[in-house]
């Protein structure tokens, strides 16, 4: 099989205060080499639940996983140790928002060391040495430069670059990008999807992407499941799910958005 | 030529920062006709939030004036301010922020009604039950405090409790950009109705082109404390002539109108940027 | 080339089993925090109960009065003569000094926390919301009087005014008000940034309206928590106080006095000092865990004044 990921009948329960959520209720699909698939959903859909479970990211002590994912045939979901093998160097994330995902008291060269640390290059020159590759296939600026600042001193858009770094730092296999843009400006916003393009052009990683933004999921995806309530509810190829799709709620959804163009939005039946 | 509801001339708004001051708006001039709606596009530290908030006196500007119905109320004092405050509403970005916690929902549209006049609590609550009807809530959400509310719900709320001072302005300022997107649709449709419906005149501040093609009439697009462009939405959306207003336009992806466009595609993106309504008129 | 379709994925016939074992329950965060908090409110209720339900029905129980001496049955051990604490060096019986004693006890702390209270939440509300000089003077009052050691200044004050109780109670009271009014100005200052109070501002809603309406009711469950947690610190000062000979004169034997009356006789007649000590050291432990299992509880959904009571499990 060249399924990367492979996921099947994936639940997640979370306990909470109220009783028992099920935020993710059976979902499946897989991923091949090379391939772009993205979830969209709207707020409580669960489709960053089921990111952040396959990854293994979910409190213990809230969630309860149930159901399959492999990858590369090596199951994940309930085999801890081979998580950890996986996570860091063949399955990367790059979190949501920038300005939150990095440690305020230490200097950006010190957390994408802490990156390559974990991809096995050792010594300080070497590290390094790659802390600038990396931040150079970004093309962040200067980058010796921006090794010793803070990251309340670069912007949302240079931090999510030096996140995107970090993600490639042990040359992964799939990237796993939870809302990349969601908490950037708008012109900000197409230079990072300019730059995952390019990335996966050139090192052909495949990426698992979550957004609400149908215009986002219809740039970078080749395929595309719609989620809802904790459920898939249709899935197939970019062009096919967004210009001809077949279920009700995949169709309200892009009624919904508003267009450019000046086309009268229909009617959205309350 | 009647005089527009809304004029703003050379509006400054600058405050102190380490090593100087800083400039939020920079002498920045508007006007709004009655019964139009204005939008303030720009991306994050262009002004436009301080330009909401210096419409709505939350902050008072540094220089220029705000002509509101002929009167400059940029300087006014508190006090000669007052009877202008239910004049000029706002609905805020935060629906979960912008309800008092404890309040329920009947109660939050009903201030504004006690600070009209309206003595009789009983007349409050009938006025303001109706207010929270017309906005598209059940009555069953009278009672209710905020938290049981879904984040849509409680943006009608709020666009209640702006409409309970029976305003001739309304500021929205980035009133959807927090909501899922089937649910913006069905504010911006409430909004539509309800500017149809009584003629009021909407200040519509946002970052996302989309919504403000589908709601207003005329824009202007700001950066960094100026206006860059301005004039009818149509005409600026549909051909914009400065770099940056291209540059928003292109970053706007709208999925219907990438038809012909192959799933990452790297060259049609570039080429996007560089003529940004081309796939809108190349559409199949 | 026609484009393929997608599929269409339909919700499963009946809906899957849940994985979620009693055993995930019972060891889930939200579990354990919940159960927590219902331990620490039953068992503050119960010890707060057991010191305060005795000591509010003083005059109602069969207790000999607490200044009847008879010197024949001095100094005598708990459990003897039907003295379930035993009696003190003039014969009187402890159990009854303790119970009329804690009346006093209470009433200024109950008191003093509560003009503490009042006092501190509105100058804290103040100097949160207005800023500028009222500001700097409250904070500055605040930090003063913080610096200032506290027992040497309370024994300067009653020094000074004679040691009544309306002059103890107003004491503590006013060593108590700069915590409340620190929390108060804290709590102010982040309510005052929600887009709440600005939509009343646009309202046209005056800064005192605001104040009154908005920002006190949504901050006033906290503060209350923390006057109920400095209810026990008030009735150790009282104590303290009273121990050190300023507190309420005779008639009134409050319980730092029994303690102090005993304490020449810590090491031959044990219990003069020990059980009144031990009354207000459950008390005070007593409302510390309610206090603190009533503020694990107003972090979760529910949070209306009556039901941060709510001890049953709801099942939903």
């Amino acid at each position: 099989m060249d399924n990367l990921l492979r996921v099947d009948e994936l639940q997640i329960e979370l306990i909470t205060t109220r009783g028992v959520v099920r935020a993710v209720d059976g979902v499946s699909f897989c991923i091949n080499a090379g391939e772009t698939v993205t979830i969209i959903g709207e707020s409580g859909s669960g489709k960053s639940t089921t990111a952040m479970g396959i990854l293994g990211l979910l409190p213990a002590d809230l969630a309860v996983l149930s159901g399959h994912a492999s990858f590369k045939d090596c199951d994940i979901l309930a085999n801890a140790s081979a998580l950890e093998k996986v996570r860091g160097r063949h399955i990367a994330l790059i979190p949501q928002d920038p300005m939150t995902a990095l440690s305020p008291v230490h200097t950006i060269g010190s957390q994408l060391r802490d990156a390559i640390r974990h991809s096995g290059v050792t010594g300080r020159s070497a590290q390094r040495t790659r802390a600038v590759e990396l931040l150079d296939q970004v093309h962040i600026p200067r980058p010796t430069d921006q090794l010793s600042k803070y990251p309340h001193q670069l912007s949302g858009g240079m931090l999510q670059r030096v996140l995107i770094a970090a993600a490639l730092a042990a040359g992964p296999e799939l990237i796993v990008a939870d809302e990349p843009t969601s908490a950037l400006d708008v012109t900000v916003q197409a230079s990072i999807l300019d730059l995952l393009l390019e990335l996966q052009e050139r090192t052909g990683v495949a990426m698992l992407l979550i957004t609400h933004d149908l215009g986002v999921a219809r740039l970078m995806s080749d395929r595309i499941f719609v989620m809802k309530e904790g459920r898939f509810v249709e899935g197939g190829s970019a062009e096919a799910l967004l210009g001809n799709p077949q279920s009700a709620y995949t169709k309200r959804l892009l009624d919904a958005v508003p267009r450019l163009d000046g086309h009268p939005g229909m009617e959205v039946p309350a | 030529m009647t005089e527009p509801l809304l004029r703003i001339e050379d509006l400054v708004v600058e405050y102190p920062v380490a090593g100087g001051m800083f400039r939020a708006l920079n002498s920045v001039s508007l006007s709004v006709d009655k019964g139009t709606c204005l939008a303030v596009v720009g991306e994050s530290g262009c002004g436009k939030s301080t330009l909401a908030k210096s419409v709505v006196r939350l902050l008072r500007p540094s220089s220029g004036r705000i002509c509101f119905d002929g009167v400059d109320i940029a300087a006014l004092s508190e006090r000669k301010l007052r009877p202008y405050r239910s004049r000029i509403q706002m609905v805020f970005q935060d629906p979960y922020g912008s309800l008092d916690p404890h309040l329920s929902a009947v109660d939050i549209v009903a201030e504004p009604l006690r600070l009209r006049g309206i003595r009789s609590s009983r007349d409050r609550h009938t006025r303001a039950a109706a207010l929270i009807e017309r906005v598209g809530l059940p009555s069953t959400a009278l009672r209710r405090k905020p938290a049981e509310f879904s984040g849509g719900q409680r943006q009608r709320i709020g666009i209640a409790r702006a409409l309970a001072s029976e305003p001739e302005l309304l500021v929205c300022d980035e009133a959807t950009s927090a909501l899922d997107v089937s649910v913006q649709a069905q504010v911006l449709d409430l909004l539509r109705e309800i500017r149809s419906d009584t003629g009021l005149t909407y200040v519509f501040i946002s970052h996302n082109l989309g919504v403000v093609r589908e709601i207003s009439d005329t824009i202007v697009v700001m950066k960094s404390g100026d206006i860059v462009e301005s004039g009818s939405t149509a005409d600026v959306l549909a051909r914009p002539a400065q770099p940056y207003t291209k540059a928003l336009r292109a970053a706007a992806l709208d999925p219907t109108a990438m038809t012909g466009i192959k799933p990452r595609d790297v060259v049609s993106r570039l080429s996007l940027t560089r003529n940004p309504t081309a796939t809108a008129q190349g559409a199949a | 080339m026609s484009s393929p379709t997608t599929h269409v994925v339909e919700p499963p016939a009946k809906p899957r089993p849940s994985a979620v074992t009693e055993r995930d329950i019972a060891r889930a965060g939200a579990t354990r925090r919940r159960r927590d908090s219902r331990v620490k409110i039953w068992v503050g209720t119960i010890a707060v109960l057991v010191v305060i339900a005795p000591v509010a029905l003083a005059r109602v129980l069969p207790l000999p009065s607490p200044d009847a001496t008879n010197l024949a049955g001095r100094r005598l051990p708990p459990l003897t003569d039907g003295h379930l604490f035993g009696t003190d060096q003039l014969g009187r019986d402890l159990l009854a000094r303790v119970l009329y004693g804690g009346q006093v006890s209470l009433v200024i702390g109950v008191l003093a926390v509560l003009v503490s209270g009042l006092i501190g939440l509105v100058l804290g509300a103040l100097a949160g919301y207005r800023g500028g000089w009222i500001d700097t003077v409250v904070s500055r009052l605040l930090e003063a009087q913080l610096s200032l050691p506290l027992l040497m200044m309370l024994l300067l004050v009653v020094a000074l005014f004679g040691p009544s109780i309306p002059v103890i109670t107003f004491v503590i009271a006013i060593a108590q008000w700069p915590e409340i009014a620190r929390l108060t100005r804290s709590l102010t200052l982040v309510e005052r940034e929600k887009p709440y109070i600005a939509a009343a501002h646009v309202l046209g809603l005056g800064q005192t309206g605001i104040l009154v309406r908005h920002i006190v009711p949504n901050i006033v469950k906290q503060v209350s928590l923390v006057v109920l947690l400095l209810l026990a610190q008030a009735v150790l000062l009282e104590s303290a106080l009273s121990y050190l000979g300023a507190g309420p004169q005779r008639p009134f034997a409050t319980w730092g006095r029994i303690i102090s009356d005993g304490q020449d006789y810590v090491t031959t007649s044990w219990w003069l000092v020990t059980l009144p000590g031990l009354v207000i050291a459950v008390l005070v432990v007593g409302v510390n865990l309610l206090g603190d299992g009533l503020r694990d509880r107003a972090g979760g959904p529910k949070t209306g004044l009556l039901k941060l009571f709510s001890l049953r499990r709801k099942g939903k």
